[in-house]
């Protein structure tokens, strides 16, 4: 038995303007997803929240169940063993953890059908320093399936002699409202950003190591990669491996419409890619996703092109 | 720090009757220089030790911590606390990622650990969590006059760090022979912690009676079903460990589960006197200390239940193994 991807949707980013929180925003792409799959939400298994910057800081419960709660999901428990739920926060490769997650109790024929949703937002609004990642959100929703599609491998490397390079964290710190020149400083909950110069860098250095280590791994030459569906942040990061690997347009950049999208960019270039027909014309889809660590997650998904 | 210490800041009269309630006399804080970081990592190296595995062997870190509060940090978002650990213990060949899920987070890792071992996707997992939570408490005490209030909660916490490892294992009836979970969303509004914005760390509010009634009224049927899977019944339960919030929830749990099965379940395990409420770290803290004391005796028949903000209802039922071995205790 596989795993194939039967729907993504996303939310946020350009496509609404209007001021909406991560828990929104997630809800509202995990509902577009069931409804356009034609699922009920009754028939998810698993969902797995990977978004990391959430409303007000929130830390308990997990996320996931509000997304439940919000999908109308596992509300009565019936005869079904309803839907079960969790958070993961893998940084930028949260998404293929999660779906590898799904994965595997795919495999192991606990369930069905699985949906992992993502998205970020700043939790409170100008509290920040250096936040400057896009509020958008995803749903993958992930099915069993017989056929020859679906995920075939899955690889994690993490360089931990560089998890310095990106730090993010809330501090009891002074602060002063950048909306009035008159208020005095006081001390808030701030969540700060903190990127190195050399981030993006060695994330590109990074990820074309695990890159090279993948398809040596696979038995696969770089040609028989027919499309990459890659993080979208840090920064130049897609710009840089497209240069690096000489990708040409086999990866999707959505950056320009974008701007720097954290955990959902994989969906959202996923999303272009099924918008356009690339992604069912390719046979071999390389997820290849790289976040804070450096932690890189890379996950080989086949089109079966005789459908 | 005892409850009077706590409690008695709001009413010292009141002292009592919430170490009547709760069962709590006093709980762990962490010292100067700890925090939920410093606590996972100690609590790892503990396991380590005490386990056959070199750092070196685990092919998978998970951390499971609500809190994690590192140095002056309130809370890191980013890197994850699991990469942290995994390089602080030198595992360099695990993959790691961190997944919350409130007070049932180590549980429900243990839950996709199994999933992970069974498949022989990996042989060996280190499930972590390092909860630094007792400041909830500071807010609670400089802000509420009566024992009445939401934040009562956050009275009974106590910091700990705990750490597991899982194995895979050749032979069906031994280790964890069911794992259970499900969410009930429609009470995600029951029990909730977020940033203050005007104190430093956490504030949580819950409707501490409502979940308790909501978990024994139902927590009965996955229990059922676990039961059904496992072929036992709750009688062949040798022990069971709850989460560990109060001891009036435990013992009406225990009343409630002797009408529903019509038995009595043979042990119910509390751990609260001494420790409070250490949210992820609760049900493991408890096993160890049993452990330690030498309770247990191999094939002993072990439930776990699992009730956290969510709501989150898990059931995990395993043996008692070898393990007895590696706490200096001969069957």
């Amino acid at each position: 038995m596989g795993t194939k991807i039967d729907m993504v949707s996303i939310a946020g980013s350009q496509i609404n303007l209007r001021e909406e929180g991560s828990i929104d925003q997630t809800s509202r792409a995990a509902g577009c997803c069931l409804k356009k799959a034609g699922l009920d939400g009754s028939q998810l298994g698993l969902l797995v929240n990977t978004g990391i910057y959430r409303d007000e800081h929130i830390v308990e419960p997990a996320v996931a169940s509000y997304i439940l709660r919000k999908i109308k999901t596992g509300l009565t428990e019936g005869d079904s063993d309803g839907t079960f739920s969790f958070d993961v926060n893998n940084g930028g490769c949260g998404l293929i953890t999660g779906i590898q997650l799904v994965d595997g109790f795919i495999q192991s024929g606990g369930i069905r059908h699985g949906m992992v949703v993502t998205g970020d937002a700043e939790p409170y609004p100008g509290l920040s320093n250096s936040y400057r990642f896009t509020a958008a959100a995803a749903a993958i929703l992930l099915s069993a399936t017989d056929d020859k599609s679906g995920f075939l491998s899955f690889r994690t490397d993490t360089y931990q002699q560089y998890k310095d390079l990106f730090e993010s964290y809330v501090s009891w710190i002074s602060w002063k409202s950048r909306k009035s020149r008159k208020s005095r400083k006081r001390k808030k909950n701030i969540l700060s950003v903190r990127r190195k110069e050399n981030y993006v860098d060695l994330c590109v250095e990074c990820a074309t190591q695990s890159y090279i280590d993948f398809l040596n791994g696979a038995g696969l030459a770089p040609s028989d990669i027919d499309l990459i569906i890659p993080s979208q942040c840090p920064g130049e990061f897609v710009s840089g491996m497209r240069m690096q690997l000489d990708l040409g347009d086999r990866i999707v950049d959505v950056k320009a419409e974008n701007g720097e999208l954290h955990t959902a960019g994989p969906a959202f270039a996923l999303k272009k890619a099924w918008g356009d027909g690339r992604f069912k014309q390719a046979r071999n889809v390389l997820f290849l996703t790289v976040g804070s660590g450096i932690t890189t997650a890379l996950a080989l998904y086949r089109n079966d092109l005789n459908q | 720090m005892t409850t009077q210490e706590i409690v008695g800041k709001i009413n010292r009269a009141a002292v009592r009757k919430f170490e009547l309630l709760t069962g709590i006399e006093e709980r762990h804080v962490c010292s100067q220089g700890e925090d939920s970081f410093t606590l996972a990592r100690d609590a790892a190296v503990n396991c380590l030790n005490r386990s056959q595995y070199s750092s070196e062997d685990l092919d998978m870190i998970l951390c499971c911590s609500i809190s994690k509060h590192r140095g002056d940090h309130s809370y890191q978002y980013e890197p994850p606390f699991s990469i942290l650990i995994k390089d602080a213990i030198g595992a360099k060949n695990a993959i790691n990622f961190d997944l919350t899920n409130a007070c049932a987070g180590m549980l429900t890792g243990v839950y996709i650990a199994d999933n992970f071992l069974r498949r022989g996707a990996i042989r060996s997992c280190m499930v972590v969590s390092g909860e630094s939570i007792s400041n909830l408490g500071d807010h609670t005490t400089m802000n509420t006059r009566t024992l009445l209030s939401s934040e009562l909660a956050s009275l009974t916490v106590g910091d700990a760090g705990a750490a597991v490892i899982l194995e895979s294992v050749s032979d069906n009836r031994k280790g964890i022979t069911v794992s259970n979970f499900t969410t009930l969303p429609e009470y995600s509004h029951l029990c909730t912690a977020r940033q203050n914005q005007s104190y430093p760390g956490f504030t949580m509010k819950t409707k501490a009676r409502e979940i308790h009634r909501i978990w024994i009224k139902k927590s009965s049927r996955l229990i059922g079903k676990a039961l059904q899977s496992s072929g036992l019944s709750l009688d062949r339960i040798d022990y069971i460990i709850p989460h560990q919030t109060s001891r009036s929830s435990i013992t009406a749990a225990t009343e409630h589960y002797a009408d529903y099965f019509r038995v009595e379940p043979r042990r119910m395990l509390s751990n609260l006197q001494q420790f409070g409420n250490t949210a992820s770290t609760t049900h493991f803290l408890a096993l160890d200390r049993y452990l330690k004391e030498g309770f247990f005796k191999q094939g002993d028949q072990i439930m776990m239940l699992c009730s956290a903000s969510g709501l989150i209802f898990g059931v995990v039922l395993f043996t008692i193994d070898e393990i007895m071995e590696r706490y200096g205790h001969e069957d």
